[in-house]
This record gives structure tokens, C-alpha cells and sequence, in this order.
């Protein structure tokens, strides 16, 4: 007769066993494969299998990939940074302030999503471009006398239109830790002599702070991987480090090349996530929230 | 400690020239259309014990959340030492609350948890000292580096303890908090609590649905129903001389044989029972011609009495064994009745018995 | 054409799993050998394969065409690479990427003797080296244009030519370039004056000079457009006055009133050609219908519905005399001595060069 753990063990075996062949098969399988490729060598149009480390070497000393994986980590810390700093303040609202109306506040705040990246590109042109809304009225008011082009087709547009593209992630992140935040921790705080700030600064953002983590993590990730935005609001300077191994893979096909980069993107992101949360963990504050429930 | 038959009336009786602690006039909570507390009145003494008793849904809960400052006031008001903190909020009122499931913060360590409450009225220099003593005193002196999830319910509740008295409030509130300890725990808690009140020698304002936690607890005792007060007093005196058939079932589930008032003068009762015609003391509402309950406390009541006692026949319908004693039912005087009874070899189900109790112990409660 | 593959990824997936699934199938499904086809399986442009294009093919009783379309000419390569030939009777590549595909074995030789209309060539068709390889024919070009400067001619106060691109500071941020290494450079080349022979061989020193002027013109620049339908639409808000462009923006905003301008620099045009190639997997059967699709495509109707329609130019000068006069201006078949002027795409050898360089220019 099979004991229970057995039992258990079986029922694991065959709920898991789609995600694992799935993940398997369509996520680690072709990383292992561009991974293998990053050792071989292109001659015109084959792919020679002659292991060697060259094209690491052209990624860490060329100064173009080398910044193009910098600018890809420094704006993606920056838009998270940003969404944080705004989606805070309207997930406190909805989690702590709404109660009627909260689902459909939510649904509002996910509207954007199901537009398109490429709708809501075009809507900020219309906005930020030389001869768009903002700098008609700005015209009109005669704040200025030409128009501001560095508006649109700028690194500062596009940070703008990839800050409101991830914010609902950032918004959702927080909400969850806000709602999941016990309730009665807060009359605990007034009880104790708290008033409304001192309540969020000592016990409402400490203990959301993980929901920021998980939000600022996706951001991050999002923005490293959009090269849609960058390339379509950016202008010259649109260029991110996706779009490069794009060009290689597609237009030069340096396969190898390409694999070399996406892997030492890819270890520059883990690394740091990994850095991330060890600190995180390790700290006093991270070791306290993970013990809880 | 006995009281007279004046305080029963509703006030808390201050003792001597000092002035009640807290004073609720006309106290009301609405939900909605949903009028939970209904202009209740009631008064706190300094260094007492009180508890509010009541089944779940009475409104005591929201009493402890109005004087906390959690729920704003619907109607009437609140005065603490003679200040009306009505409209005070909740971190300006020197009240501590020990919450129903603790509530710790639980990014923070035992020590910071309790250091809180001080740190936030910026009372830093004498921090350290005080929630030294206070975890002392609740014996969590070795579990200050600990965050809450590391302690069972016992210590976490300790920790709340401490947490709150640690401030030296006026008022201390405490919301059913041992309601999610166990049955032995709780025991033990309740033995401490009474220790560390006395020690203290603040008032505890105690919430709790469990009588024998009230009766074990208190010396002042508020038992409610549906919103209202339906008696205050001493935990002795409510048992003994209950005002309503409510409060007589609530508290101990006292057996109510229902009898027709003939007389009433000065707070003695004359009625017909099914035993015969009786003469005792009665609660506030009762009236002559009137129907009413005679109030007989199960231990009160004895298998085989003397001849002398007043006694009527039976038939026991269950007997429920309980180690050094048994409660039986037995069906007579109209109605099933329970009585405890000790070394009582033979009584089983069906025996006829008689049934009989003393004129002593007799109350009459309105109806 | 339109280099715009957002969805390609998903695409090639489908694909994919397509193709293991046909490989799987494959022993069962053996066809029998030369039975007439049920139909021919064209890889192509959606612009080129609209129904009424084909329907006096099908009238005429042409095997039934199931097509499939390309987002661009690198997917196309990658899904044949990919090994996806065997689906695939007829594909339209580029003929600047014939080599590639050759090379890469996934062509077989096409037999001129069943596309009669292959005689009707325009002579730098008959006469380039491209899609031919040991005396073999294996990509044969199908249709042409040239990729011009678009301007807008109200914003503007002369013809533009490359140099306003890379020193027009009068227009300094509404200028652009497309986003693709191979155009992006040899417009460069032609700007700073690699001779006509040697711009597709570039070394590592004429690189450098190019890098250097793509560097001062991208300061020019508002943005590199990747579809010509942002162009189209950068145009229109006035975002950009002046651009290397595709032909469609320049009728497509005439149409709609604007005022627009198209310049070919006499420094040199960039010209552009896609082929039409059997994949080396193809069955006897459908490379005998493909054969006959190809005729057809280079034949006299097909060339007057896509020179009245695309407007586009066929390889063949079949059609041009049943053209009006303007309808052959449109399609630059008017004076055929211009085709001489064109600079034909071709593939360098280095291109994995020019890529990185053009990243660099973006990244700087």
C-alpha cells in the first residue's frame, strides 16, 4: 500500500512535471544553447564550433557594449526609482483610502496595459512632439518662444514614457503589501502614540518595504528588456543594449557574439538582483519580515 | 468584598473624595443604521479591575474601541479624569490598548516593540530602564532580541502586556486577549494578569465573552446585551442577585422557574410557586401581579433535603459525571432543572428524586 | 521591406513548432513523386501577394497559391535556417542576401528553360553577379525600387542631397536615418566619397571614415526610424522635414495635401531588389509549380497591377509599354538610363563589422 508520502510524492510529480518540461524545454534549453554558442566563432553565414572565449573578450573591452549594459542597469534602477516615488502615494491611496470604488480604480490603473506599448508610444508623441499638446500650450502661454524638442526623441522622454509604461506594476506591488498589511498594527501604532506620519515612517513602509523590493525587481527587469520604448521615443540616442544583440542576431548574424552579450547581461543581473537580496536578507529588518507568517 | 444594594443601581460607587477615572454619559456607536452601544452610562475607578461581559455582537468590543479612539463617538461622551476625550484621537489619549491578537510589530524586536509606545512620546533618556523593568516584570527579559514570530502565544502576549503598561497609561484596554491561548495558558494568564494589576495598581478595562474569566478577573463586572448595559456591579452581587432572567441565565446559568407575583414591599416578593407560596428578595423590576422567575443557582439545589426545606418531586432525565461531583437533570416544578450534587451512588436516569432548596437562596427576577 | 519585426519572436516559434512537427511527420507523408502539386507554398510580402495581383494566374488555372508572409529579410533567412524550407516552395528574398542563402546550401538552381519571361530581364538583371553562383541561376529578381531622400518640400528651401543629412545644421534635429547598419553606412560612404566599386568593400580605414561622419550627423539627427510608417508619421507632425526614406511617405502624404518632396542625390541612389528562390527542400512537384508562379510574377499581368497598384517596378520590361507615361515616372522606368546611377544593394563581406560599427554610432 502506498503511505501517504507517497502518495504526495506522485501528485507532485505530475502537477510539476508541465512546468518543469515547459520551462525546460522553451527557457533553459535555448539559453543552453546560446550559452554553447557564445564559444563559437562565425565565418559568413556558419557557425564554427571552435571554443573560445574571443567574444566575451569583444563584450568586456568594447566600450560600446560595456555601456550599453551600464545605461540598461542605470535606467532601469532609475525607472524604478521613479515608479516607486510615484506609485507609493496611489497604492497607499487606493489600499488604505478607497473602499467602493477600489476595484474599479484598479481596473482604471490597468486600462493602459491592454492599449499596447506601441498605442501608448504614439499617444505620448502626440503630447511631447515639437508640435505636439505640451508644447503648443507652452507656446501659447509663451513660457517659451520655439518649441522644446528635447521633449520627445530625448533620453529624458524616454525614461518619462518607460516610468508611466511600468508604473502599474509598481502600483499593484505596493497595493498587495499595503492590503496584506495587518490593520490592527496601525490602531497598534496610534495606540502607542504615534500620529499619522511617524505610523507610516515606523511601521507602514518598513513593513510594505518587500512589496517595493518585488515591484522595483519587475521595473527593473522590464525596463532593461523594453527596446521598443528607448528606440521609439528615444530618438538618436535610443539605442539599449537589447536592441544591439537584436542587430546581431537578426541583420549581422553573429549569433555567438550576440549570446555573448545576452550572457553577460544576464550575469550582470543576476549578480546584482543576487547582491540585492542577499543584503536584503541579511539585514536585520529582512531577516525580522521573513520570519513573519 | 461585599457591596450594598445602592451600587447595584449603576454607579461604580467612589470610594471616599477621589473622583471616578472615567466617566461614560449616554455612550452610542452606530454602524451604518446599526445602533451597536445604545446610550450607555457607566463609570471606572481608579486601581479596579473591570471587565465587560457580554455574547459577541453586545457592543463591548465597541465600548473599548470608543475609549481606545479607534471608533469615533456616535453620541455622548467620554471623560477621563475630568477631561472630555471624546474627540481626542487615539495617540493623544494616555490609554494603552492590549489587542486581541497582539498586534506586535513584527519587523521589530521584543525590546523595540516595547520601547515603542515611549520612543514615540520621545522619551528616550529613560527608555532603556523602563522596558528593562517592564519585560522583567512580564519575565521576557531573555527574549528581548527576539522578533515576535519566534514566540509562542503565551510570550507574544506577554510582550503585548508589556508593550502597553510599560507607558504607565491611566486606563489600561485589554480586547479578549487570551482568547487565542489555550485552555491551561489561559488559566495561568489570568492568575498573572490579576497579579500584575495589583502591582501596577492601574485600572483594567478587560473585554471578554467568558464569565468565568470575568468572575476570576474582575471586582467590577459590566454585563451586556444587544447594545445596552443590562447590570453592573460586583462580580458577587450579580451572581447572587441578578437584575433580569438575562443576566440570571448569562451569568452561571441559574435554573428560572417562572412564578406569579402576589406582593411586593421593600424589595421582598411574595409568590406562588409550584412549591408552595414564598417570600424572598427581588430585583428592581418586578411587580405585584406580575409573572415572573424564581431564580435557583444549581448548587443550591440538593437531592433528598431535610424535611424542613421546601422541596418538590422529580425524575432525573440525565446524569453527566464530573470527577468529585455530578450535574444532574431532573425534570419537576414544570420545568427541567440542573443541580450539582456530590457522592450521590444510585441517581441515574429515571430514578425519582426529590428535590428540594433553601427559602435563603431564593431571588425573584422580573420576567 | 517593412524591417519592423516586433512579433517576430512569436513567429518564429510558431514556426518552429510547425517544423518539428513536420519533421515528426515526414516518413508518413511521403508525396508521391510528380503529381501535380495541390498547391504552391510562397513565402513572401503581404504587399506583393493581394488577390487581385494573382487572379488571372488562378483564372488561367495556376496551382492554388497557400502564402505565408515575412515581417523581414533577416526572419525570413532565420525561419529557412531554422529549417523551415521544407514548408516553403517559393521565398522573396532580398538579392543583396542571395549569397547568404546560397552559401548557407538552402537554395537549388533554378531552371531558366521553364521562366521564358526570365528573358525580358532589364540588362543590370541579365548582367549581375548576384543570386548566380557556379554558372547556376538561383535567385532571379523579381521586383525593384529605390530608396530616395523624402522631404517635406514646404519646410524646406532647396532639393536636399546626402550632404544636407550630415551638415544640414539649418535642419538640426529634424533630420533622420533609418535605423539599419547597411543603408545608414553606405549612404555615409557615398557621402564622404568611397568610390562606387569599393563601398560594399570597405575596409577597416574607409570604415573609419564613415564612423566619423555618422558621428557628426547623428547629432543632426531627431531619430533612426525602424518602420516607415513612424516615418511616415514623423513626417506628417512635422517632427522631421527631411529624411533617407522609402518611396510609400511621399505619396502617401501628397495624397493626404502635404506639400512633399523626393530627391535621388546625384552622388548615388541607393537601389534595392528582391529575388524569388526555390528553398533546397522543395518537392519536385512544387518546384514545378513554383517555377510556374515565377513565370507569372515576371510576366505582363502581374508586372501592370503592381506598377499600377504598389506602385513597384517588376524585373522585366514586360509590362512598361502597356504603362502610361506617368505610371512608368512613378516607377522610375521612365528613363531607364537612371538604373545606371543606382547604387545596388549587395552584402559585404564584413558585415558583422558594419553592425558593431553602427552600434557604436548609437551607443556613443
Amino acid at each position: 500500500m502506498a503511505s501517504l508520502e507517497d502518495t504526495r510524492r506522485k501528485e507532485f510529480a505530475v502537477l510539476a512535471t508541465p512546468a518543469v518540461l515547459f520551462v525546460g524545454a522553451f527557457c533553459i534549453a535555448p539559453l543552453a544553447l546560446l550559452f554553447l554558442y557564445s564559444f563559437y566563432r562565425v565565418d559568413f553565414v556558419a557557425m564554427v564550433p571552435d571554443l573560445n572565449l574571443r567574444n566575451y573578450a569583444t563584450v568586456v573591452t568594447s566600450e560600446t557594449y560595456r555601456t550599453l549594459i551600464g545605461k540598461a542597469m542605470l535606467h532601469g534602477a532609475l525607472v524604478a526609482g521613479f515608479t516607486a516615488v510615484l506609485a507609493y502615494p496611489l497604492a497607499f491611496f487606493i489600499a488604505m483610502r478607497v473602499k467602493v470604488y477600489k476595484a474599479a480604480l484598479l481596473t482604471a490603473l490597468l486600462i493602459p496595459l491592454y492599449t499596447g506599448d506601441l498605442v501608448r508610444i504614439f499617444a505620448w508623441r502626440v503630447v511631447l512632439g515639437a508640435e505636439g499638446i505640451l508644447n503648443t500650450f507652452l507656446l501659447w502661454i509663451g513660457a517659451t518662444e520655439q518649441p522644446i524638442m528635447a521633449l520627445l526623441f530625448s533620453t529624458g522622454a524616454s525614461l518619462l514614457v518607460l516610468t508611466y509604461n511600468y508604473l502599474p506594476f509598481m502600483v499593484l506591488a505596493i497595493w498587495i503589501a499595503l492590503e496584506l498589511l495587518d490593520r490592527s498594527l496601525l490602531e497598534a501604532a496610534a495606540d502607542l502614540g504615534a500620529g499619522r506620519f511617524r505610523t507610516f515612517r515606523h511601521v507602514v513602509l518598513p513593513l510594505t518595504l518587500p512589496g517595493v523590493l518585488v515591484g522595483a525587481l519587475m521595473v527593473f527587469a522590464l525596463v532593461i528588456g523594453d527596446y521598443l520604448t528607448p528606440q521609439l521615443i528615444g530618438g538618436s540616442s535610443g539605442v539599449t543594449v537589447i536592441s544591439a544583440i537584436h542587430d546581431l542576431f537578426g541583420a549581422a548574424f553573429d549569433w555567438p557574439l550576440g549570446g555573448a552579450i545576452a550572457w553577460v547581461l544576464m550575469a550582470v543581473l543576476v549578480t546584482l538582483i543576487a547582491a540585492l537580496a542577499t543584503l536584503a536578507l541579511r539585514s536585520r529588518l529582512g531577516r525580522a519580515l521573513l520570519r513573519t507568517r | 468584598m461585599e457591596r450594598s444594594e445602592s451600587e447595584l443601581s449603576g454607579d461604580a460607587g467612589d470610594e471616599g473624595a477621589q473622583s471616578p477615572l472615567l466617566v461614560a454619559r449616554n455612550l452610542t456607536k452606530d454602524y451604518g443604521p446599526v445602533r451597536a452601544v445604545r446610550s450607555v452610562d457607566f463609570t471606572l475607578r481608579h486601581d479596579s479591575f473591570v471587565t465587560i461581559l457580554g455574547p459577541s455582537g453586545c457592543g463591548k468590543t465597541s465600548i473599548l474601541r470608543m475609549i481606545g479612539g479607534f471608533e469615533a463617538v456616535s453620541g455622548g461622551e467620554l471623560t477621563l479624569d475630568g477631561v472630555d476625550i471624546t474627540a481626542v484621537p487615539a495617540n493623544r489619549r494616555p490609554v494603552n490598548t492590549v489587542f486581541q491578537q497582539y498586534a506586535l510589530f513584527p519587523h521589530l524586536s521584543v525590546r523595540d516593540n516595547v520601547a515603542f509606545g515611549l520612543r514615540m512620546k520621545g522619551r528616550t533618556a529613560e527608555m532603556a530602564k523602563r522596558v528593562d523593568e517592564a519585560l522583567a516584570i512580564v519575565r521576557m527579559e531573555a527574549m528581548a532580541d527576539r522578533f515576535p514570530a519566534q514566540l509562542s502565544g503565551g510570550q507574544q502576549q506577554r510582550v503585548a502586556l508589556a508593550r502597553a503598561f510599560v507607558n504607565q497609561p491611566r486606563l489600561l484596554l485589554l480586547d479578549e486577549p487570551l482568547s487565542a491561548l489555550d485552555r491551561k495558558m489561559r488559566k495561568h494568564m489570568q492568575i498573572e494578569l490579576k497579579e500584575l494589576r495589583q502591582r501596577l495598581g492601574m485600572t483594567f478595562f478587560y473585554v471578554t465573552h467568558d464569565q468565568d474569566e470575568a468572575f476570576a478577573l474582575s471586582d467590577w463586572m459590566i454585563v451586556m446585551n444587544h447594545g445596552v448595559i443590562e447590570q453592573q456591579g460586583a462580580p458577587q452581587d450579580i451572581y447572587r442577585r441578578p437584575a433580569n432572567a438575562y443576566v440570571a441565565d448569562f451569568i452561571g446559568g441559574a435554573n428560572l422557574v417562572p412564578v406569579t407575583v402576589m406582593a411586593k414591599r421593600d424589595g421582598v416578593a411574595g409568590a406562588d410557586t409550584p412549591m408552595g407560596r414564598i417570600e424572598c428578595p427581588c430585583a428592581a423590576g418586578v411587580a405585584a401581579g406580575s409573572t415572573a422567575f424564581l431564580c435557583l443557582r444549581a448548587e443550591h439545589l440538593v437531592l433528598s433535603p431535610a424535611a424542613t426545606a421546601r422541596a418538590f418531586d422529580g425524575v432525573v432525565t440525565h446524569v453527566i459525571f464530573q470527577g468529585d461531583s455530578k450535574i444532574v437533570e431532573v425534570e419537576g416544578a414544570g420545568r427541567r432543572l440542573t443541580l450539582t450534587a456530590a457522592g450521590t451512588d444510585g441517581v441515574e436516569p429515571g430514578s425519582a428524586v426529590r428535590v428540594g432548596f433553601d427559602d435563603a437562596h431564593a431571588w425573584i427576577v422580573a420576567g | 521591406m517593412a524591417d519592423f519585426g516586433t512579433s517576430l519572436d512569436r513567429r518564429r516559434f510558431l514556426k518552429l513548432c510547425a517544423a518539428a512537427s513536420a519533421v515528426t511527420a515526414l516518413p508518413l507523408a511521403t508525396r508521391p513523386a510528380q503529381a501535380k502539386a495541390s498547391a504552391v507554398y510562397w513565402l513572401t510580402w503581404e504587399n506583393l501577394a493581394k488577390a487581385e495581383y494573382l487572379a488571372p494566374y488562378l483564372a488561367a488555372g495556376g496551382v492554388p497559391i497557400t502564402k505565408g508572409f515575412i515581417g523581414s529579410d533577416d526572419e525570413q533567412f532565420a525561419k529557412l535556417r531554422a529549417g523551415g524550407g521544407s514548408e516553403w516552395d517559393l521565398i522573396t528574398p532580398g538579392i543583396d542576401k542571395a549569397e547568404l542563402y546560397i552559401a548557407s546550401n538552402l537554395l537549388q538552381p533554378l531552371d531558366l528553360s521553364k521562366i521564358p519571361n526570365a528573358a525580358h530581364l532589364y540588362a543590370p538583371f541579365k548582367t549581375s553577379p548576384l543570386g548566380k553562383k557556379d554558372g547556376k541561376t538561383y535567385n532571379i529578381p523579381f521586383y525593384w525600387g529605390i530608396n530616395p531622400i523624402v522631404y517635406r518640400a514646404d519646410l524646406m528651401d532647396k532639393e536636399p542631397d546626402w550632404s544636407t543629412l550630415f551638415e544640414g545644421e539649418k535642419y538640426k534635429g529634424r533630420l533622420a536615418m533609418r535605423d539599419y547598419a547597411l543603408e545608414g553606412i553606405v549612404i555615409s560612404a557615398l557621402y564622404v566619397g568611397i568610390p562606387r566599386d569599393k563601398l560594399f568593400k570597405m575596409g577597416a580605414k574607409e570604415l573609419a571614415e564613415c564612423k566619423k561622419a555618422l558621428l557628426a550627423q547623428k547629432k543632426l539627427l531627431r531619430t533612426y526610424w525602424n518602420s516607415i510608417g513612424d516615418l511616415t508619421n514623423l513626417f506628417a507632425s512635422g517632427e522631421v522635414v527631411c529624411a533617407f526614406s522609402w518611396v510609400p511617405p511621399y505619396y502617401d502624404l501628397k495624397a493626404r495635401g502635404l506639400n512633399m518632396g523626393m530627391a535621388k542625390p546625384k552622388q548615388g541612389v541607393i537601389g534595392w531588389c528582391d529575388s524569388l528562390a526555390i528553398p533546397a527542400q522543395s518537392k519536385p512537384e512544387g518546384v514545378e509549380a513554383a517555377h510556374a508562379l515565377i513565370n507569372y510574377l515576371l510576366g505582363p499581368e502581374y508586372g501592370k497591377l503592381l506598377a499600377v497598384g504598389g506602385p513597384y517596378a517588376q524585373s522585366t520590361d514586360i509590362a512598361r509599354s502597356s504603362l502610361t507615361d506617368e505610371q512608368q515616372e512613378r516607377i522610375f522606368v521612365k528613363d531607364l538610363g537612371v538604373m545606371d546611377s543606382f547604387v545596388w544593394k549587395e552584402n559585404p563581406a564584413n558585415y558583422g563589422d558594419w553592425v558593431r560599427l553602427w552600434n557604436e554610432v548609437k551607443a556613443s
